[in-house]
C-alpha cells in the first residue's frame, strides 16, 4: 500500500501529459472528466469523508461559473480575477449555506442543502439581466496565460490539468492530516467524536465550506472550459450526477469519485452517439454498481491491488 | 489495590473535594418521568456504582450528567461549575469522561487510531489540527501508552471489528481515558462479558489510578461489592438510598425491592 498512491500519483501524471497527443476531440473529453472530477472529489469529502450527504453541491460548482463568466461578459474582467472571484464567493456562500445545514442531519440535512441549491436556481432563473436566465450568458472571452488565450484546446487542457492535480493533492494531504483524521471520525461516530471533546459541528461547518470552495474551483474551470453558462448548472439534476459519480466510482478513497466522473462522462458520450437513452444505462451501471461494488469501481481496484500485494509478501 | 470495597485506603466526606454534584435532577419525557429529584453527588477519588433494576433511570441519568440528554429541571455541578446546559465536547474538555453501554466505538478504525482521535481532542486545541503529521507521533506514543495501561497491547494495528467482545468493552475504557478525565462514568462496563471477562475487567478498574474518580452503572453485585465505596439505588427514576456497602445491604427498602430475590 505505502508505494501504491506514489505509483498511482505518477501514472496518472504521465497519463495527464500523453493526452494532448490525442488530439483536440478526446482533449475536450478528457478536461472535462477532469473538471467534474474536482466537482465530484469535493464532494467526495464530504459524502465519503465527513458522512454528509449533500443534494445540493451544484450550487457551490455553478456560482462559481456564474461569477467568472457575468464577470467577463458584463464588466469585461479578466478570467483570472473571475476565478478568484468565483472560487471566494463559493466558499462564501458554502460557509453561509453551510451554516444553517449543519445543523441537522441524515434526511433533513439533505432536502436543507438542495433547497438552498434550487433557491439559488431560482434567482439564476429570475435575475435575467445579470445571469441571461434560461438563454444564459454569452460571449465570454478566455484569459490568456503566458501571452497565449486558452482558446487553444491544449493551454485550455493545461490550465485544467494543473487545477485537477493541485485539488488531487490537496484531499490527499487534507484527509491524511489530524483535521482529516477528525472529518473521518466523525463519519464514523458522531456521538463518540463528541463525547471524547470535539465540538463536531464547528468541523462539519469546516467540511462543507471546504467541499464549496473546491467545488468552485470546478466550477472557475468549467467556465473556462465551456465559455457559456446557463441555469442547468445550478439545477438538481447536476448535484444528483455528482452524487451518482461519487458512488459508482467509490466514495472511501479520494481519487475514486474522479474515476466515477470519468465513467459517468464516458457513458454519456459513448451511449449518447447511438441512442437519446443514455440516462438509463447511466441508471442500470449505477444499479448494478451499488449492487455488486460497494465499494465502488476504483475501491474494488483498489482492494484488488491490495489482496495482491499482499500475496506477493 | 486489591483491597475489598469499605477498605479501601480513601475515606470519603471528610477532606475530598465534591467533584460531581446534582441538585433535583428531573428528566420527562412527556408524562414518563425518567429521573425525579435525583440528588447524587462525587468526591475526588471516590468508586460510586449506581444499581437497580432496569427502566429505574441510571443510564438517562448519566446521558444528562455528560449532556447528551437536557434535564427537564434541576442543576449539574462539576467542580462547583454549572454544566447543566452545556454541550457534551465541552463538559468533556472539563474533565469528565464516559463510556456507553453499547460498544460505541470508530468502527472501520484500527484500535490505535481509535485511541489518538482521543489523544487529539485532549492535546491539541482545535487549531492543533492544521499543523503537520508530525505530531501524530507523539500522540501514537501516548495512545499506546494508555492501551497498554487498559491491558490491550497485542497488534494495535488492527481494525476494531476484529476485536473480540471483552477486548471492545476494554477499548470502550481506554478511549474515555485518553481525555485524561478526573471523573469517569462507566455505563454497564461488564454487560455482555463472561464471567472470566467480568473478573478482568474487575481488575483492569482496580488498577486505574486511585485518584480518578468513577461512578459507574452495573449490575452485576460481585462488581459492585468489590468496587464500590458508595452505592446508590434507584428505583423507577428515584434515589431509593445511598451509602456505603454495608449500609445499603442493611437497607431494608433496598433488600425488599431489589437486593431481596438475589441475596
Amino acid at each position: 500500500m505505502k508505494f501504491l498512491r506514489p505509483a498511482v500519483f505518477l501514472a496518472l501524471i504521465a497519463l495527464l501529459g500523453l493526452a494532448p497527443l490525442a488530439g483536440d476531440y478526446t482533449l475536450g473529453i478528457v478536461a472535462e472528466i477532469l473538471i467534474y472530477g474536482i466537482f465530484a472529489m469535493s464532494l467526495g469529502l464530504l459524502i465519503g469523508f465527513t458522512g454528509l450527504m449533500s443534494f445540493g453541491h451544484a450550487a457551490f460548482f455553478g456560482i462559481s461559473t456564474y461569477t467568472v463568466i457575468a464577470l467577463g461578459v458584463h464588466l469585461g474582467i479578466s478570467g483570472w480575477w473571475g476565478m478568484a472571484a468565483g472560487i471566494c464567493l463559493s466558499a462564501l456562500a458554502a460557509a453561509f449555506v453551510g451554516l444553517f445545514c449543519i445543523r441537522v442531519s441524515g434526511i433533513p440535512f439533505l432536502m436543507l442543502t438542495m433547497a438552498f441549491s434550487q433557491l439559488l436556481f431560482s434567482v439564476a432563473l429570475k435575475w435575467r439581466n445579470v445571469t441571461g436566465g434560461t438563454d444564459g450568458l454569452t460571449g465570454f472571452v478566455r484569459p490568456t496565460l503566458f501571452g497565449m488565450s486558452l482558446d487553444d484546446a491544449v493551454m485550455r487542457y493545461a490550465v485544467v490539468a494543473l487545477g485537477f492535480v493541485l485539488v488531487l493533492g490537496f484531499l490527499w494531504l487534507l484527509v491524511r492530516s489530524p483535521l482529516g483524521s477528525i472529518f473521518i471520525g466523525i463519519r464514523d461516530n458522531e456521538q463518540r467524536m463528541r463525547a471524547i471533546g470535539y465540538p463536531v459541528q464547528r468541523f462539519k461547518f469546516l467540511a462543507f465550506t471546504i467541499a464549496g470552495t473546491l467545488a468552485g474551483v470546478g466550477g472557475a474551470l468549467y467556465a473556462f472550459f465551456n465559455a457559456f453558462v446557463s441555469t442547468d448548472i445550478l439545477h438538481w439534476a447536476l448535484s444528483g450526477d455528482a452524487i451518482i459519480m461519487v458512488v459508482l466510482g467509490g466514495s472511501a478513497t479520494v481519487f475514486g469519485p474522479a474515476v466515477g466522473a470519468a465513467i459517468f462522462l464516458l457513458l454519456k458520450n459513448i451511449v449518447s452517439s447511438h441512442n437519446e437513452y443514455w440516462m438509463l444505462w447511466i441508471g442500470a451501471t449505477f444499479i448494478l454498481s451499488v449492487m455488486f461494488l460497494r465499494q465502488g469501481v476504483w475501491g474494488f481496484l483498489v482492494g484488488c491491488a491490495q489482496s495482491a500485494l499482499g500475496k506477493l509478501k | 489495590m486489591g483491597l475489598p470495597g469499605g477498605l479501601r485506603a480513601v475515606r470519603i466526606g471528610e477532606t475530598q473535594m465534591t467533584l460531581l454534584k446534582t441538585e433535583n435532577l428531573c428528566k420527562a419525557f412527556g408524562k414518563l418521568e425518567v429521573t425525579r429529584d435525583v440528588n447524587i453527588s462525587v468526591v475526588e477519588g471516590e468508586r460510586h456504582v449506581i444499581i437497580g433494576p432496569n427502566g429505574a433511570g441510571k443510564t438517562s441519568l448519566v446521558h444528562q450528567l455528560t449532556g447528551q440528554l437536557q434535564p427537564t429541571s434541576g442543576r449539574v455541578l462539576f467542580k462547583n461549575v454549572d454544566i447543566t446546559n452545556a454541550a457534551p465536547d465541552q463538559i468533556c474538555q472539563m474533565g469528565i469522561g464516559r463510556t456507553f453501554q453499547k460498544n460505541n466505538l470508530f468502527r472501520s478504525l484500527t484500535v490505535q487510531e481509535n485511541v489518538r482521535l482521543a489523544v487529539q481532542a485532549k492535546q491539541g486545541g482545535w487549531y492543533e489540527c492544521l499543523r503537520g503529521v508530525g505530531i501524530r507521533t507523539a500522540q501514537r506514543e501516548r495512545a499506546n501508552h494508555i492501551l497498554e495501561q487498559i491491558q490491550l497491547t497485542h497488534d494495535l494495528l488492527r481494525p476494531v471489528s476484529s476485536l473480540s467482545y471483552g477486548e471492545q468493552r476494554q477499548l470502550e475504557i481506554a478511549i474515555a481515558m485518553a481525555a485524561e478525565p478526573q471523573l469517569l462514568l462507566l455505563d454497564e462496563p461488564t454487560s455482555g462479558m463472561s464471567p472470566a471477562e467480568t473478573d478482568r475487567m474487575i481488575e483492569l478498574l482496580r488498577s486505574l489510578p486511585s485518584s480518578l474518580a468513577l461512578l459507574m452503572i452495573e449490575h452485576d453485585m460481585k462488581v459492585v461489592f468489590s468496587l464500590a465505596d458508595t452505592i446508590t439505588v434507584m428505583y423507577y427514576g428515584e434515589v431509593l438510598a445511598s451509602g456505603t456497602p454495608q449500609e445499603i445491604q442493611r437497607n431494608s427498602r433496598v433488600r425488599e425491592v431489589y437486593l431481596g430475590g438475589k441475596h
